[in-house]
């Protein structure tokens, strides 16, 4: 099955600093799939790469098949896509906006949007301009949904937004997700909410992918190890990640079985007391992006 | 599909449409009553001598009104297209993006158009009434650069407000002033005769200026 | 891509199109000097041109054969020009080859007049002024109407903005009974109501004959000059002389000059002993007294001066001198090849359209020049772009590469 998203070798600089090199991954139909990052690592690079908004300088994107900078307009019509900030046009009012991209789209569906905007309670005069950045969300999301597209690509949709209205988004995505088979790629850098969202997961790093498997696999294999030791140092290896001390006890991250992890510790050095614990996404996301 | 397009851009200019028109109107008004009290005041043989020996501008009130009207005209459409990069949005639609391009143009454009030729037809024809043809004519070739320079200043904004560097925005905006220069050449109604093929020439060439700062706006240039 | 590379080589020569106009006008505005041209006047005394040169020098007053004079035996070899101040000091000679000094001849006799081919080049409106020639009142007065002259003659009254049919009838048929064919090919007086007296106009009909037009007593007067076949006249500037001798100064197409003279109700067109000249490129100036007329005629490359006896007009000396050297085209000379102007900068008309100017072939070493270092100042291109770069360099001078640089993809 031909992947709806394919990224080949994209490989980009901003002047002189590396931001990635032959990056590569897909995207499958009827996945969400986050892209999870810290801030600067090129989130939002990858989505203006994969929109035609920024040329990388070697390598090519694919949405549906077609080349990301030569999107024709019946794929456009195909892509719902949300930008950072949830920019919109903002001197349209609520009813305004609805109006402007209801004939860009055969398949509008009206009472989508209109329904998530009675949860709002604002009048259809009100300007988007002086709506607060959560109902401004509110209304980006009706537009995406009232939209009706195959692919969903969504830039840090949570930025700026309360709890409430985070998990609000979350939970409609994930609903609408599972309902229509669609297909979501999203990016941001709060992971507590893409836990119960996302099917597989990308982890970010600075100048390559790190990490790019289900969530559900990190969810299970991923654990943190916490020991006491009298050395200073461990050496980085394959096995275990991150190795840091906190205070007394010293913590390292793995995929690998409890035994396997003392064994790789164990070289040249003398440890005790080793614990494993389980972790939510976003630890499993410090312990191998590492705190700083 | 393209309605939309000619909504948005309504909803973004209906404001200053009508204060333009507003303004127009009111200097039209304004300028007939000057020209009548000139009139009285040193008689209509004298006023006509006057404007054959000497070439007393009739309308200086007009001198830059269209050129305001054609940069506020393209602030107010593209400025918001600048800002926060919201031209991505208009980029994502499911239409050939030259088209979209080049109907937000044509709009702000005819617009413009409409507005100069409506204001020009008005003056003439009221001129008209008082003077005789070649008085009209006088008039007519003296206003012409103005009013063509409100294309020109359109589509110039345009230009400067979609491209995304800014080192490259002033070096646009000075040349843009450069051109915007030719059209206001100090001199005697009618010396602009032979320069007119020229300046419309350029209005219809700097229609695809926009065009290049939007293909480098997808390059992502920053 | 073919669309891009097409909309960038439209910006590239937009740039440099105003670069063209832009950076020579600003070298110029920055190397501006004043050229201070010396004011020459025939001397009726000493027969040659003297010189009072304006640059500030210690002894600015000599001839054209070099000799130096002091401020006082200047002032007295010229007592036709000087003679307001010396008739008040009492140091005015009473008579000058033979011919006594009369003070009212003196003031009668003066010619002042300046051609400038602005004056020819420059737009007409197709509206004339019929004054009154013999009024009442010793001065002229405005008639409240306007005319026409093209297909026909037609009076607009101002006050109605409609057309006196009366009055153009009278006319029309007075230009017909004279032999007018129309259209009329030009028109040319004076449309100042402050002039001394008023002659009309003179226009010249379709098939090229010239016709005095003008309004005696409130009726038409219209006559046919009836200039010799050889006299295709091409412009005709009036002038109203206090010893009314003369209406204007005729030129004709080959660049000859005339005066036309009234002669007992008919016209004598008198030619000035001077080379042919170009109307559209050259300046006039001419100052005469009731000797001799001083004629500098300014050309691009300098200025020629006669001396014309004022009842002949026929040439008495000839003097040349080459047109100074400024800054700005010593500058240009050697940086601009080629550069663009929009408003006529030599004055040499009144119409505002694209020039091209060449300056000197050593310009083009500029060029050269930079075609070289283009190759250095933008590194990172592909060869087909560099060449590209030096190719247009080498056309466009300082101007391409300069709009090279602006629209420069890094």
């Amino acid at each position: 099955m031909e992947p709806l998203i394919q990224c080949e070798d994209i490989t980009h600089y901003y002047g002189n600093r590396l931001i990635y090199k032959n990056l590569n991954f897909e995207v499958q139909k009827g996945k969400i799939l986050g892209l999870l990052g810290k801030n600067g690592t090129g989130k939002t690079t990858i989505i203006n790469i994969l929109n035609g908004y920024l040329k990388p300088q070697s390598g090519i994107c694919r949405i549906f098949g077609e080349r990301m900078d030569k999107l024709s307009p019946q794929t456009k019509g195909r892509i719902g896509l949300l930008l950072e900030g949830h920019i919109q046009h903002s001197y349209f009012n609520v009813l305004q906006i609805e109006r402007y991209y209801s004939r860009f789209f055969p398949r509008w569906k009206k009472e989508a949007y209109f329904r998530l905007l009675e949860k709002l309670r604002v009048s259809h005069k009100q300007k988007i301009s002086t709506m607060s950045c959560g109902q401004r969300s509110q209304v980006a999301l009706g537009l995406l949904f009232a939209q009706d597209p195959d692919l969903l690509i969504l830039d840090d949709f949570s930025m700026g937004l309360d709890p409430g209205y985070r998990r609000l988004f979350v939970e409609y995505l994930k609903e609408y997700a599972a309902s229509e088979d669609k297909t979501i790629f999203l990016t941001s850098h709060i992971i507590q909410d893409m836990e119960m969202l996302i099917d597989d997961c990308i982890i970010l790093d600075y100048g390559k992918i790190l990490l790019h498997e289900p969530t559900d696999y990190i969810l299970k294999n991923f654990r943190r190890f916490t020991f006491s030791a009298s050395s200073d140092a461990f050496a980085e290896n394959q096995i275990v990640r991150n190795t840091g001390k906190t205070g007394n006890r010293w913590e390292t991250y793995s995929f690998a079985s409890i035994g396997d992890v003392r064994a790789v510790l164990s070289v040249n050095n003398e440890i005790s007391d080793l614990k494993e614990e389980t972790l939510s996404l976003e630890d499993a996301f410090i312990g191998l992006t590492g705190k700083y | 599909m393209y309605q939309s397009i000619v909504y948005k851009e309504w909803i973004k200019t209906q404001k200053v449409i009508w204060l333009l028109l507003a303004v127009f109107l009111g200097l039209g008004i304004y300028s007939f009553m000057k020209i009548a009290e000139d009139v009285r005041l040193t008689g209509t043989a004298a006023y006509w001598e006057a404007i054959i020996q000497k070439d007393i501008s009739l309308f200086p009130f007009f001198k830059y009104a269209p050129l305001l009207s054609g940069f506020l005209l393209g602030i107010t459409q593209y400025l918001p297209e600048l800002q926060y990069k919201r031209l991505k949005l208009t980029l994502h639609l499911p239409l050939n993006e030259n088209r979209i391009l080049s109907l937000m143009l044509l709009y702000g454009f005819s617009v413009a158009g409409l507005l100069q030729f409506l204001t020009l037809s008005g003056l003439l024809l009221g001129l008209s009434f008082l003077f005789t043809t070649e008085i009209v004519y006088v008039v007519f070739w003296k206003l012409l650069p103005w009013f063509i320079a409100g294309w020109a200043a359109y589509l110039l904004t345009a230009w400067v407000c979609l491209e995304p560097l800014w080192k490259r925005r002033i070096s646009n905006m000075i040349a843009g002033i450069c051109v915007l220069s030719f059209f206001f050449i100090q001199s005697k109604s009618g010396a602009y005769q032979p320069f007119i093929p020229y300046l419309a020439t350029f209005v219809l060439i700097a229609f695809s200026f926009p065009f290049y700062s939007v293909m480098r706006f997808k390059e992502g240039i920053q | 891509m073919k669309n891009k590379q097409t909309i960038y080589l439209i910006l590239l020569l937009f740039f440099t199109g105003i670069a063209l106009w832009g950076i020579p006008e600003l070298v110029k505005t920055a190397s501006v000097s004043r050229n201070r041209y010396p004011f020459v006047y025939f001397s009726s005394i000493e027969k040659k041109f003297l010189f009072r040169e304006l640059d500030g020098r210690k002894e600015p007053f000599h001839d054209d054969e070099g000799k130096i004079y002091t401020d006082k035996t200047y002032d007295a070899a010229l007592p036709l020009f000087n003679f307001r101040q010396l008739t008040v000091n009492g140091e005015m000679p009473d008579s000058i080859d033979g011919i006594a000094i009369d003070p009212r001849l003196l003031r009668i006799k003066q010619v002042n007049f300046r051609y400038s081919p602005v004056e020819k080049n420059t737009p007409q409106t197709g509206l004339y002024i019929m004054y009154e020639s013999l009024p009442k009142k010793a001065k002229l007065e405005s008639p409240g109407d306007v005319f026409r002259l093209k297909d026909k003659i037609e009076f607009v009254d101002a006050e109605t903005n409609s057309v006196n049919r009366e009055k153009s009838e009278r006319f029309q048929s007075a230009l017909l009974k004279a032999g007018y064919v129309f259209p009329a090919q030009w028109t040319y007086g004076n449309l100042n109501i402050r002039k001394p007296y008023d002659e009309g106009y003179f226009s010249l009909d379709a098939q090229g004959e010239l016709y005095h037009i003008k309004m005696v007593n409130g009726r038409p007067f219209v006559k046919n000059t009836q200039l010799n076949d050889s006299i295709k006249p091409a412009f005709f500037s009036m002038l109203e002389v206090a010893d009314k001798r003369f209406y204007g100064f005729l030129f004709d197409k080959k660049g000859y000059a005339y005066i036309l003279e009234a002669d007992a109700g008919k016209y004598n067109a008198l030619p000035l002993e001077i080379a042919p000249f170009d109307l559209d490129k050259d300046e006039w100036t001419i100052m005469g007294n009731f000797l001799y007329w001083t004629v500098s005629i300014r050309t691009d490359a300098g200025k020629h001066f006669y001396a014309l006896d004022a009842e002949t007009l026929k040439n008495r000396r000839y003097f040349y001198q080459d047109a100074a050297v400024n800054r700005w085209n010593v500058i240009a000379n050697r940086l601009f090849p080629v550069y663009l102007t929009v408003k006529d900068i030599d004055k040499h008309s009144e119409f505002i359209a694209p020039r091209l100017h060449f300056t000197a072939y050593s310009a083009l070493w500029a060029n050269v020049l930079l075609a070289f270092l283009s190759v250095f100042i933008f590194p990172h291109r592909t060869k087909k772009k560099k060449i590209f770069d030096s190719v247009y360099s080498l056309v466009f001078g300082i101007a391409g590469t300069t709009a090279l640089l602006i629209t420069h993809n890094s």
